[in-house]
C-alpha cells in the first residue's frame, strides 16, 4: 500500500522524500521474534559544501570559526558543533551538515559571507537524504554493506568513511555506539534502502519515520 | 555384512537417532554422524558411479577430499549436485541421491562404457571426434552426446528459494584449520591479546585429534584447548567454514556453511555466508592429504584411504570392514591396524618396505595383526565391493618380485604418504617447493614477510608434538608482526601424548604397484574423480605431452571439482618416473582458488533478482508510476518511456505524444542529465580546454552548446553549460556519459591540470530537470512563474533566468532538444513533485501532455540532433558535422590527435537523415547498401536512430554513410540481414525539421 504523494503541507512547500513509499513504519521482525534493528531516515536540513584550493584552511577559517568550528577536522571523525556537523572529505573540501532551521539559516548566512575566488561554495541540502540504523546489531548490519572495519576501535564514534554500499558512493557516520547514519544521493536512496533491509532481514528490524528534524542551537 | 556400527565409542551422539534417505532408502544415523559415515556404517558399499567410465565406486575419504562419494543433495530449488558424502553432517530428513547413474546405482546403464573403456584413453576424444572431418561443427555435435554420456551430476533446474549473505570480515590473526596446530596458534595468539579468527571447515574443532580414540589422551589435549578458545571474548571460531581462497593484501574468501545440516534455512536466516575476511596476519594450518596408491582395482569400492578407515573407526564408531588389508610403506599404517584389529577386524598389514621397527613388528604380532614385510597390494578383487585382493613382493619402486597371492578381504586400506593441503600458500605465493626428505611439495619461503605464515602438516611437521610447537612457532611470530607479546601455551605442547607406536613421520613413499616392467597390472588409477589412470599417464608421455600443464590438459588429472586433491602428486611422479627425472624436474601445477566449489549463491550475496545492481530513479519517479507511465531501464536509471493515456502500445504512445509536442506543449522528465557544478576562478579557462569550442566570451546568464572530446580525437560527450556566477558553471552532459566526463574531469584536475583553480561536483542528485516543449510552452510557463519576464527579448534562446514556480525556486534554461520553443525547468530535486504538479494543474488550458523518452528520442530524430547512438565512440566531429565548432584558437583535450589523416578519410561514415520509402521502419543497426550491387560486407554505413515521424509523414532515420553529405537525394538499401528486412531510402539533410531554427528561436 502506498502513501499518497504529499507535496505541499499545511500550504507549506515540504522538500519530497526519495523514500516516502518506502518508510512506512513496518515490523519485519526476527525468528527469535524481535526486531533488533530500527532503519529510519533522518534527512538533514541541510548540507553544503566549502571547496578551495592550496590555501583551502585560511578560507574555510572564517566561515568555520562563526558556526563555532576550531579546525577544519579530519578525514576520518566528523566534528560537530551543535546542530552542525562537518565532514572534512579531501585536503580542499569538506561537507556541513545542519539538523533544523536554525543551524540551516547559520550555515547559510556563513556560506555566503565567504563565498568567492579562494572558496567554492555549494549548496547541496537537496542532493543526499541520510539513512539511520540503530540498535546492538547496527554493527554487523553495516560489515554487510560496506567493505569497512566497523568494530569500535577502527570505527569510533563521530568517525566517518566515504565508501560505496550496494555499489552506491556514501559517506557513512557513527554518531553514537549503537547508531550509524548513511548519507546517500536522493536518486539512489530507495535501492540503498531495500538492500539495507534486505541485510537487516536475519537479525529483526523496524522501519519507521524519525520525527521533524530537531532545531538545536548553534 | 562387514561394516557394521561398533556399539560403542565415537563422537556422535547416540541419543539423538535420525533417519536420511538415499536414493529413497531409509538409513539409520545418529547427529554427529556424516552421510559418508551412516551409509559405511550399514554397509552401503556402493554409492557413487564414475564420471566418464561410470564404474562403481565406494566412499574413499573421510573429508574435503573426497573423490568418489559425489551425490545429489535435497530437492527443488535446493537441490546442489557433487556434494561430498565425508562433508554432509547426518540430520532428519536429509535427502541424498546418487548421481551419474541410470537408472539405478546398482545398474547403471551408462557401466557398458567400462567395456569400451580399453578405447578410452587419454586424448580419445579430441583424436575420434576432432581429427576425422578437421570440422568444428561435427566435434560440437558429437560433444553434446559425449556431455550427455559423462558429466558430474545434475544441475539445478528451480530458482533457490534460500537467501545468502556476504559479510566483511576483520581480524588481527586469521587462522585457517582447527586441527592441533591450528588450535595452538590460536590459543597462543589468544593469550597473546589479538583478534583471532578460527577457521575450520569441519563442524567439529580438532582435526587428526577427531580420528583418536575417545576419552583418551588426545582428548585430554583437545578439550581444554577448545574450550578456552571458546570461553575466549577475543576469539572467534568458525566451524563449518571452508577458506576457499587466498589474495594480496590479507584478504581471504570463506564460506560458512550456516544452514546446510538443516533441511532448512530458519525462516530470514541465510543458507551460507561469504565472508570477505581482512586479516593482518594468517596462519595456514590446512593439514595434510593421504595419497592413493596405483594398483588394479584401485577405485572398487572398499578401497579406502588408511587414515579414513581409523576416521570412521574412533569419531564415528563404524568398523568399515570385517577383513580389512593394509597397503602403504609408512610407520602411520601400524596405527590403523592396531585400532582396527583390536575393533575386532580380522587385518593384514602389507609394508612394502624391506624393513620396519622391530617394536613396529613385535605390535602386529601382539594386536594379531598377519603382517607382511616387502609386500603390496596388486590387485582388488571383486566387482561392485571388494572380495579379496591380491598381494606381491615388491621392491622400492613398487616393482612385483614374484608369484602374486589372493586373500580374501572385504575392505582395503592404502596409504601413498601425506601430502600437505598448501593450496592456500600456493594460491598466494605460486608453486610450492619439492622436500626430498619428506617427500611433499612444502610452501615456498617468500622472502618478505607477507603476513601468512604456514604451520602444521602443512608446513612439514609430523609428529603431533611438532604440530603443536609450528603453530605456536608462526603465531608467536604473527604476534610480534602484529606488535603484541607472544604468549606461552608450553602447557599445552607439554601434553601432547607420547605416541603409542614410533610416529616417526617417515614418509610412505609406495605410489604403484606394477609389473616387472612398470607397466601396471590392470585399470590403476591415478585420478578417481576424472577416471584418469596411470595407463593415460603413460600413454601421454608416448605421445609427447611430458610437461606437468600439457599431461593435465590432455589427460585432464586434477581438473575435476576436486582439483586432484588426491591425483596429483600420483601423476607426476609417474611422469617423472617416465622421463627418469626427479619430482622437482618434473615440476607442478599451481593452486587457484576456490580450495572446494563454492555455490554461486553465496558469492552473489543479497545482490540477486531486482537487488542484482542498483536502480536510480528520478526525484519524479513515483509521478509518472501514479500516472500511469511504462518505465524503461537507461543504464542504472528508470524512465518514462511512453505514457498509457497516450495510446495502446509504445508505437501509437510516442507518435502521438510527438506530434502533440509539436502542435501544443509537452513536458518531459529530463533529470538523468548529468549535471557537474564548475566553481573556481579558472573555471571559464577549464571550460575552454574540455570543450572544443571556446568559453570565455560567455556572459552570467547565458548557456551555450558544447562537446567535448577523448583524448583519441574522438567525440565523447555534449551538453549545455550555462554561467551561473562569475566563477561557478553549470555544466549539463548526456545521461550516457555523466560519469565519465565527471571521472575525466577530476582526473584532469588533480593531475595534468592541478594548477587550475577549479572544482567540479556532481549536481544531478541536487537538481531535478523537466523539459517543456511546444509552440505552448512560454504561454504556459508565464502563467505559473513568478519573478520572470519569459517574452523572446527577454528570455531569447540560449539564455536561463530564474523564477518561483508553485513556491519553489527554479532556474528555466531556454534550449530546445526537441526543435519547438523549449525551456528547461532545473528545480532543486526535492521540489520537483511540486513542480510537476503544477504544471499539469495549470496545463489543461494549454494542452499540456506529459511524454516519455520515445517521443523525445523521435523529436530529437526529426531534428536531426545527435545523441548516445551517434556518439558512439566511433565518430569525429566532421563526422557528425560539428567540425565548424571546434576553435582553432584554443588547445582542448583530442585537439591534436583529432586531426589525424586517418580520420579525414573521405569513405568515413558522415551523418546524414534517411528517409524511408514504403510503410515499414527501418531498425536501428541496419546497414546502408548502394542502390545496385551485391549485399556483401558492411556496407557504406550504418542507421543509428529510428522513429516514425506524424509531422513528416513517414519513417526516418539518422545514419552514417560513407561521403553521406555528398550523396544527398541518393536512392540507397537498408539492410537488416538478422531481420531479413530489406527497405529503400533516400539520403538527406538529417535536419528533418524546421532547419533553420524558426520555431526553437520563436
Amino acid at each position: 500500500m502506498t502513501e499518497p504523494i504529499d507535496t505541499a503541507r499545511n500550504g507549506v512547500l515540504q522538500i519530497a522524500s526519495p523514500l516516502a513509499l518506502t518508510t512506512a513504519p513496518s515490523d519485519a521482525p526476527s525468528a527469535a521474534g524481535a526486531a533488533a534493528l530500527r532503519i529510519s531516515e533522518a534527512r538533514p536540513s541541510a548540507l553544503w559544501q566549502l571547496a578551495g584550493w592550496e590555501d583551502f584552511e585560511a578560507a574555510a577559517h572564517p566561515p568555520l570559526a562563526a558556526l563555532g568550528f576550531t579546525d577544519s577536522g579530519d578525514y576520518r571523525r566528523a566534528r560537530q558543533s551543535g546542530a552542525i556537523g562537518l565532514f572534512r572529505l579531501a585536503p580542499d573540501r569538506l561537507w556541513l551538515t545542519a539538523d533544523g532551521p536554525q543551524a540551516d539559516a547559520a550555515i547559510e548566512e556563513a556560506c555566503a559571507g565567504a563565498a568567492g575566488p579562494a572558496l567554492a561554495v555549494l549548496n547541496l541540502s537537496h542532493s543526499r537524504t541520510r539513512i539511520a540504523v540503530e540498535g546492538d546489531d547496527a554493527e554487523a548490519l553495516l560489515a554487510r554493506l560496506a567493505p569497512i572495519d566497523f568494530s569500535p576501535g577502527a570505527f569510533p564514534i563521530e568517525g566517518f568513511a566515504q565508501t560505496g554500499a550496494h555499489h552506491i558512493s556514501v559517506l557513512i557516520h557513527r554518531p553514537q555506539e549503537a547508531r550509524f547514519e548513511i548519507l546517500t544521493p536522493v536518486t539512489w536512496a530507495r535501492s540503498l534502502w531495500e538492500a539495507i533491509c534486505a541485510a537487516a532481514t536475519p537479525f529483526g528490524y523496524e522501519t519507521r519515520r524519525e520525527p521533524a528534524v530537531k532545531d538545536m542551537p548553534v | 555384512m562387514s561394516g557394521r556400527r561398533l556399539e560403542s565409542g565415537g563422537r556422535i551422539d547416540r541419543a539423538k537417532p535420525v533417519t536420511l534417505r538415499f536414493d529413497g532408502r531409509p538409513i539409520s544415523a545418529f547427529r554427529g554422524d556424516t552421510l559418508a559415515s551412516a551409509l559405511l556404517a550399514q554397509d552401503e558399499r556402493l554409492v557413487a558411479r564414475s564420471f566418464k567410465l561410470h564404474r562403481p565406486r565406494g566412499v574413499f575419504s573421510a573429508g574435503a577430499e573426497e573423490p568418489n562419494a559425489l551425490v545429489h543433495l535435497r530437492a527443488g530449488g535446493r537441490h546442489e549436485p557433487n556434494a561430498r558424502m565425508t562433508q554432509i553432517e547426518a540430520y532428519e530428513g536429509l535427502l541424498a541421491s546418487s548421481q551419474n547413474a541410470w537408472p539405478s546405482l546398482r545398474a547403471d546403464f551408462g557401466a557398458v562404457a567400462g567395456l569400451a573403456s580399453p578405447a578410452l584413453g587419454a586424448g580419445f576424444y579430441y583424436k575420434t571426434f576432432m581429427g576425422p572431418l578437421r570440422s568444428t561443427r561435427f566435434w560440437m555435435l558429437c560433444e553434446a552426446a559425449i556431455r550427455r554420456a559423462a558429466g558430474m551430476g545434475r544441475p539445478p533446474r528451480d530458482p533457490d528459494p534460500d537467501a545468502y549473505e556476504k559479510v566483511n570480515g576483520f581480524t588481527d590473526l586469521l587462522v585457517v584449520g582447527g586441527g592441533p596446530s591450528g588450535l595452538a596458534a590460536a590459543l597462543a595468539a589468544a593469550r597473546a591479546g589479538a583478534e583471532v579468527t578460527l577457521v575450520e571447515q569441519d563442524f567439529a574443532l580438532g582435526g587428526s585429534l577427531l580420528s583418536e580414540p575417545i576419552g583418551g589422551a588426545h582428548d585430554a589435549l583437545l578439550i581444554p584447548m577448545r574450550a578456552e578458545l571458546e570461553a575466549a571474548p577475543n576469539v572467534r571460531i568458525l566451524t563449518r567454514t571452508t577458506a576457499f581462497g587466498a589474495y594480496e593484501s590479507g584478504v581471504f574468501g570463506l564460506i560458512e556453511r550456516l544452514s546446510d545440516h538443516h533441511t532448512a534455512p530458519p525462516p530470514g536466516q541465510p543458507r551460507q555466508r561469504y565472508w570477505v575476511m581482512r586479516a593482518r596476519q594468517a596462519v595456514l594450518a590446512a593439514g595434510a592429504i593421504e595419497r592413493p596408491i596405483g594398483f588394479a582395482g584401485n577405485d572398487r569400492p572398499g578401497v579406502m584411504l588408511a587414515g579414513a578407515m581409523r576416521a570412521y573407526l574412533h569419531r564415528f564408531a563404524v568398523q568399515v570392514g570385517a577383513k580389512i588389508v593394509l597397503s602403504g610403506a609408512s610407520d602411520d599404517l601400524y596405527e590403523v591396524a592396531a585400532d582396527l584389529a583390536a575393533s575386532g577386524a580380522e587385518v593384514t598389514l602389507c609394508d612394502a618396505r624391506a624393513e620396519a621397527p622391530q617394536t613396529l613388528i613385535d605390535a602386529m604380532r601382539e594386536a594379531g595383526v598377519s603382517h607382511r614385510l616387502g609386500w603390496a597390494v596388486a590387485k582388488s578383487q571383486g566387482a561392485r565391493e571388494i572380495e579379496g585382493a591380491t598381494l606381491v613382493a615388491v621392491d622400492a619402486e613398487g616393482r612385483a618380485l614374484g608369484p602374486m597371492e589372493t586373500v580374501r578381504c572385504d575392505a582395503i586400506g592404502v596409504s601413498g604418504g601425506w601430502t600437505p593441503a598448501v593450496h592456500l600458500w600456493s594460491q598466494r605465493f605460486g608453486k610450492p617447493i619439492y622436500d626430498q626428505a619428506r617427500d611433499a611439495f612444502l610452501p615456498r619461503p617468500v622472502g618478505r614477510d607477507q603476513g601468512i605464515r604456514a604451520a602444521g602438516r602443512m608446513a612439514g611437521a609430523e609428529t603431533l608434538a611438532a604440530r603443536l610447537k609450528s603453530g605456536a612457532g608462526a603465531s608467536a611470530a604473527a604476534v610480534t608482526a602484529l606488535g603484541l607479546q607472544p604468549a606461552d601455551i608450553e602447557d599445552v605442547v607439554d601434553s601432547s601424548p607420547t605416541p603409542r607406536f614410533c610416529e616417526t613421520g617417515a614418509p610412505g613413499r609406495l605410489r604403484w604397484v606394477v609389473r616387472t616392467d612398470g607397466a601396471p597390472f590392470g585399470k590403476s588409477f591415478v585420478d578417481l574423480q576424472h577416471d584418469v589412470t596411470l595407463s593415460d599417464v603413460d600413454q601421454a608421455y608416448r605421445e609427447g605431452y611430458v610437461s606437468v600443464e600439457h599431461l593435465k590438459r590432455y589427460t585432464t588429472t586434477g581438473m575435476a571439482a576436486d582439483q586432484g586433491k588426491t591425483a596429483n602428486m600420483l601423476a607426476l611422479a609417474r611422469m617423472a618416473w617416465l622421463r627418469g627425472a626427479t619430482i622437482p624436474e618434473a615440476g607442478t601445477t599451481t593452486f587457484r582458488p576456490p580450495y572446494t566449489g563454492v555455490a554461486i549463491g553465496a558469492l552473489a550475496g543479497r545482490e540477486v533478482g531486482r537487488r542484482l545492481r542498483p536502480v536510480r530513479r528520478t526525484p519524479l519517479h513515483d509521478l509518472h508510476e501514479r500516472e500511469g507511465a511504462e518505465m524503461t531501464e537507461v543504464g542504472a536509471w528508470m524512465r518514462p518511456w511512453w505514457y498509457r493515456a497516450s495510446g495502446a502500445d509504445l508505437v501509437e504512445a510516442y507518435v502521438a505524444e510527438a506530434a502533440h509536442v509539436r502542435d501544443y506543449v509537452g513536458m518531459v522528465d529530463v533529470s538523468t542529465l548529468g549535471k557537474i557544478a564548475v566553481q573556481g576562478p579558472d573555471a571559464a579557462e577549464f571550460l575552454n580546454r574540455v570543450y572544443v569550442n571556446g568559453w570565455k566570451s560567455l556572459a552570467v546568464g547565458r548557456l551555450r552548446y558544447g562537446v567535448m572530446l577523448r583524448e583519441d580525437g574522438f567525440v565523447m560527450d555534449d551538453g549545455a553549460t550555462a554561467r551561473l556566477a562569475e566563477h561557478e558553471y553549470f555544466m549539463s552532459t548526456t545521461t550516457a556519459q555523466a560519469a565519465k566526463v565527471l571521472s575525466m574531469a577530476e582526473h584532469l584536475l588533480q593531475t595534468a591540470w592541478a594548477d587550475l583553480k577549479t572544482h567540479v561536483t556532481s549536481v544531478t542528485d541536487e537538481w531535478a530537470a523537466i523539459a517543456v516543449a511546444g509552440p505552448n510552452a512560454r504561454a504556459l510557463l508565464s502563467s505559473v512563474c513568478r519573478g520572470a519576464d519569459l517574452s523572446r527579448d527577454a528570455l531569447p534562446n540560449n539564455h536561463w533566468t530564474e523564477a518561483t514556480l508553485s513556491g519553489a525556486p527554479i532556474r528555466l534554461h531556454r534550449m530546445s532538444y526537441s526543435g519547438e520553443l523549449a525551456y528547461e525547468i532545473y528545480v532543486r530535486s526535492g521540489y520537483a513533485q511540486a513542480v510537476w504538479s503544477a504544471l499539469r494543474a495549470a496545463g489543461a488550458p494549454f494542452q499540456l501532455k506529459a511524454y516519455g523518452t520515445e517521443a523525445m528520442g523521435a523529436l530529437r530524430i526529426e531534428k536531426g540532433h545527435i545523441a548516445g547512438a551517434e556518439i558512439d565512440g566511433r565518430t569525429t566531429l566532421r563526422d557528425l558535422g560539428l567540425e565548424r565548432m571546434a576553435s582553432r584558437r584554443k588547445p582542448f583535450v583530442g585537439g591534436v590527435l583529432k586531426n589525424r589523416d586517418a580520420l579525414f578519410d573521405p569513405e568515413r561514415p558522415r551523418l546524414v537523415g534517411l528517409r524511408i520509402r514504403g510503410e515499414a521502419g527501418a531498425q536501428s543497426g541496419s546497414l546502408v547498401f548502394p542502390k545496385k550491387g551485391a549485399l556483401e560486407g558492411h556496407g557504406d554505413g550504418w542507421v543509428s536512430s529510428v522513429a516514425y515521424s506524424k509531422t513528416l509523414g513517414g519513417h526516418i532515420a539518422l545514419a552514417l554513410v560513407a561521403r553521406g553529405p555528398d550523396r544527398m537525394g541518393e536512392e540507397v538499401r537498408v539492410v537488416n540481414f538478422v531481420g531479413e528486412q530489406e527497405l529503400s531510402a533516400e539520403i538527406v539533410s538529417p535536419h528533418f525539421y524546421d532547419p533553420d531554427g524558426t520555431r526553437q528561436n520563436g
